[in-house]
């Protein structure tokens, strides 16, 4: 072989080594660029993500807070919340609601239109709402929207929703009683406790000193016996099985419906009554095709019957008082007698002594007996004084109730 | 960038199974913190409250005086001389009381020293002292509740005594002065012919209070508006007729079943309150059927006249029972025709209007 074959041969092997070389650089280099790739896919990712997390975030804040008055913050998708809304000027006890509950408010003034296309005041609230109501009083009192309650008294809740976006709206409404007693307050030895002036002398009202108070919520036995240990009120805490059975008789004695024949003629009783019984305590509310800043009645009556005769006689024979139901509607007289059956603990008092040594079942057969045609005057007589006596302990032993009316949208 | 780098460097480094781990830990957390954003949008609950007052239960009890326990309004025996004339000692002598007293006898002094009688009873000093008529026996009762601005008051009797039952209204005071100026009223006096103010003691009832007997009755309402537990608790009451009677058997004011002018009650079969009590049964005695009378509180006449309530709706009247002895046409009291012992039942109710 001469020299420059060999030389071409060397530079042919150079060449094969450095484009190996070449490439295995190329290759590191292309290596390095795909570890860079996947590196970056992966930061991107997980920035994406922590985006995502922060705007999702706020969105709910956002939207789940409306009195954060985001004006034009039109953040809207599909089940947007709602609003609650109340019509009239006047409000009942708002001081003591607001002493037990401090989140309610009282609601801002909006204008809305109804139903009918008409435009109205509204009162609206993002949050907790207490609701409005007519004048109660003819008398020149302060206190115009108060609501004293006896047996025989009903009325209407003044509920409004408010939906904040167009469309359907389904919402899922459960009520409820809440009762309060005002209790006494005494010092720990025994002395009541009057209410001071600003001079530290006990203020005397027509010439009486005035006994302290304090609203209890009354909700177990072990918290109202606590509560009236602090208050050192032995009276409150011997009868603490009568203040809690007067809360579940309130809770049995008010009753709840959708709608009311306002037809109140004094000459025929008959010609009042309400219709669709709340008998569980909820009701659902469906709008279709709403509109955003109107106010859709939510129908909501509550009545505390006056008499058993009202509930459940048949016939106006022997009733004292118009029906809580139509009589010629089978249905709903039929709920009603359910209810009396299902929470007749909360309905009558005393059935340990009216119905000595009778079961539930018997006791079920009574009710359905002064339900039927004829009616069995014997267990009417029974089961009313059962029931007037449980009015009688919520007179005595509860001073005030509040209704709570939660609206859950449905998702 | 880097340190970034790194923690994937050494999540990569770590062993299979932490590895595992990890991942799974983080993307817990991713979707808690997800849902947790995504709960809160779709979950809106509002609620809506009214609150209500519940009034006191339409409540009526009868009590004696001072609301006190019924077992304190006692009737007892009445002395046929008791009903006449002046009020008199055990000696049967006309018992002179000092002026502006309800019970203090004011006896005769000479320097010093108390007068007696030859049958040792005491003098009483007839110049400055007064005697009090007695003409009646009178009881003191009250009517209390809450939640109601009317209510019947209603009495029955029977009639075996020659005796006239009256009711009327009543104030409570609690010293003997407000007592007596509230008994003063104008009267013609017969020896000068002019009027002058005359101190009406026998209107005045006196009423001991019995100790912790102060109730309303059971159920016990929350209240008790009239709890004068802060005051000082009076031993002593005093109750002054007001206004005219609201019922009189003299008259016949408010009886429902009197017999024409005689003081008995209907006995026919016809007649409603006898029917109700006795059916067709007609075998009874006279005086047996008892006399029932009512009144309406407040009177529906009378303007003035109010159930005055305080701020829990609760109220309480006080009224005064009189009884007598009946008069014959010539206005003489019967008291000395009735030599024989009889008893008469007397009912008292009251009934929401």
């Amino acid at each position: 072989m001469s020299a420059a074959q060999k030389i071409l041969e060397e530079s042919g092997d150079i060449m094969a080594q450095a484009e190996q070389y070449a490439e295995s650089k190329a290759e590191e280099a292309k290596e390095e660029q795909r570890r860079r790739k996947k590196l970056l896919i992966k930061l991107g990712i997980m920035m994406t993500l922590t985006v995502l997390i922060l705007v999702l975030t706020t969105i709910a804040w956002f939207a789940s807070n409306v009195s954060t008055t985001a004006g034009g913050m039109a953040v809207t998708a599909g089940g947007a919340t709602f609003s609650l809304a109340t019509k009239e000027q006047y409000i009942s006890y708002e001081d003591v609601l607001k002493s037990a509950d401090s989140t309610y408010d009282s609601g801002t003034e909006k204008t809305l239109t109804d139903e009918n296309g008409d435009d109205g005041t509204f009162y609206i609230s993002g949050g907790s709402l207490i609701l409005h109501c007519v004048d109660q009083s003819d008398e020149d009192e302060q206190a115009h929207g108060n609501k004293d309650i006896q047996p025989g008294e009903w009325d209407k809740f003044n509920l409004y929703i408010v939906p904040a976006e167009a469309g359907d709206l389904t919402a899922n409404i459960t009520l409820e009683v809440i009762p309060f007693a005002t209790l006494e307050v005494y010092n720990s030895d025994g002395t009541p406790k009057y209410v001071l002036g600003e001079n530290g002398e006990p203020v005397t009202v027509n010439g009486k000193y005035v006994h302290e108070t304090e609203l209890v919520r009354i909700t177990t036995r072990a918290e109202f016996v606590a509560k009236a240990q602090e208050l050192h009120n032995t009276k409150a805490e011997n009868d603490a099985d009568e203040y809690l059975a007067s809360a579940e008789y309130i809770k049995g004695h008010i009753m709840f419906f959708g709608g009311a024949n306002n037809n109140l003629d004094e000459e025929d009783p008959e010609s009042f009554y309400f219709t669709d019984p709340y008998t569980d305590g909820t009701l659902t509310f469906t709008g279709t095709a709403l509109e955003t800043d109107h106010a859709y009645e939510i129908p909501l009556y509550w009545m505390w019957p006056n008499t058993l005769g009202q509930i459940a006689l048949p016939s106006a024979d022997g009733r004292k008082g118009p029906a809580v139901v139509s009589d010629s509607d089978s249905t709903e007289k039929a709920a009603l007698v359910d209810y009396l059956k299902d929470n007749k603990s909360k309905v009558f008092a005393n059935l340990g002594t009216l119905y000595e040594g009778k079961t539930d079942s018997e006791i079920n057969d009574a009710i359905d007996s002064v339900a039927a045609t004829p009616s069995d005057s014997a267990n009417f007589k029974k089961l009313s004084e059962g029931y007037n006596k449980a009015d009688f302990h919520i007179g005595t032993y509860i001073s005030y109730f509040a209704v709570e009316i939660n609206v859950d949208k449905q998702a | 960038m880097s340190k970034i780098k790194q923690v994937f460097e050494r999540i990569g480094r770590l062993p299979r199974k932490t590895k595992i781990k990890t991942m799974l830990i983080l993307a817990f957390v991713v979707c808690l913190t997800v849902s947790a954003g995504v709960y809160a949008w779709f979950n809106a609950q509002k609620k809506a409250a009214e609150m209500f007052k519940v009034e006191f239960p339409n409540a009526l009890y009868i009590n004696a005086g001072h609301r006190e326990d019924r077992v304190n309004f006692e009737l007892g025996a009445i002395d046929v001389e008791q009903l006449d004339g002046y009020e008199t000692d055990e000696y049967g002598n006309i018992i002179y009381f000092a002026p502006n007293t309800y019970d203090t006898p004011l006896y005769l002094f000479d320097n010093g020293v108390q007068q007696f009688n030859e049958d040792d009873s005491p003098k009483y000093d007839t110049e400055n002292g007064v005697p009090h008529k007695v003409k009646s026996k009178q009881y003191a009762f009250s009517v209390s509740g809450a939640g109601m601005d009317s209510f019947i008051l209603q009495l029955g009797h029977t009639t075996n005594n020659k005796l006239n039952y009256r009711i009327y209204n009543a104030e409570q005071f609690t010293t003997i002065g407000a007592a007596i100026t509230a008994a003063t009223w104008d009267e013609v006096n017969p020896g000068t012919g002019e009027e002058e103010p005359v101190v009406h003691y026998e209107s005045i009832v006196k009423y001991d209070t019995s100790a912790n007997s102060h109730t309303e009755g059971q159920p016990v309402v929350a209240y008790d508006p009239f709890d004068d537990s802060e005051e000082a608790n009076p031993t002593t009451l005093y109750y002054v007729k007001k206004g005219a009677a609201l019922t009189d058997l003299s008259t016949g004011k408010g009886y429902l079943n009197q017999d024409g002018s005689s003081k008995l009650a209907k006995k026919q079969t016809s007649d409603t309150y006898y029917k109700e009590t006795y059916k067709t049964y007609t075998n009874v005695q006279d005086n047996a059927v008892p006399l029932y009378c009512q009144a309406v509180i407040p009177d529906p006449a009378d303007e003035d006249d109010l159930i005055e309530i305080d701020e829990n709706k609760g109220f309480s009247r006080y009224f005064i029972l009189e009884v007598t002895w009946q008069t014959n046409e010539l206005g003489q009291s019967l008291a000395n025709q009735s030599e024989d012992k009889e008893t008469d039942m007397l009912y008292l109710s009251a009934k929401r209007n």
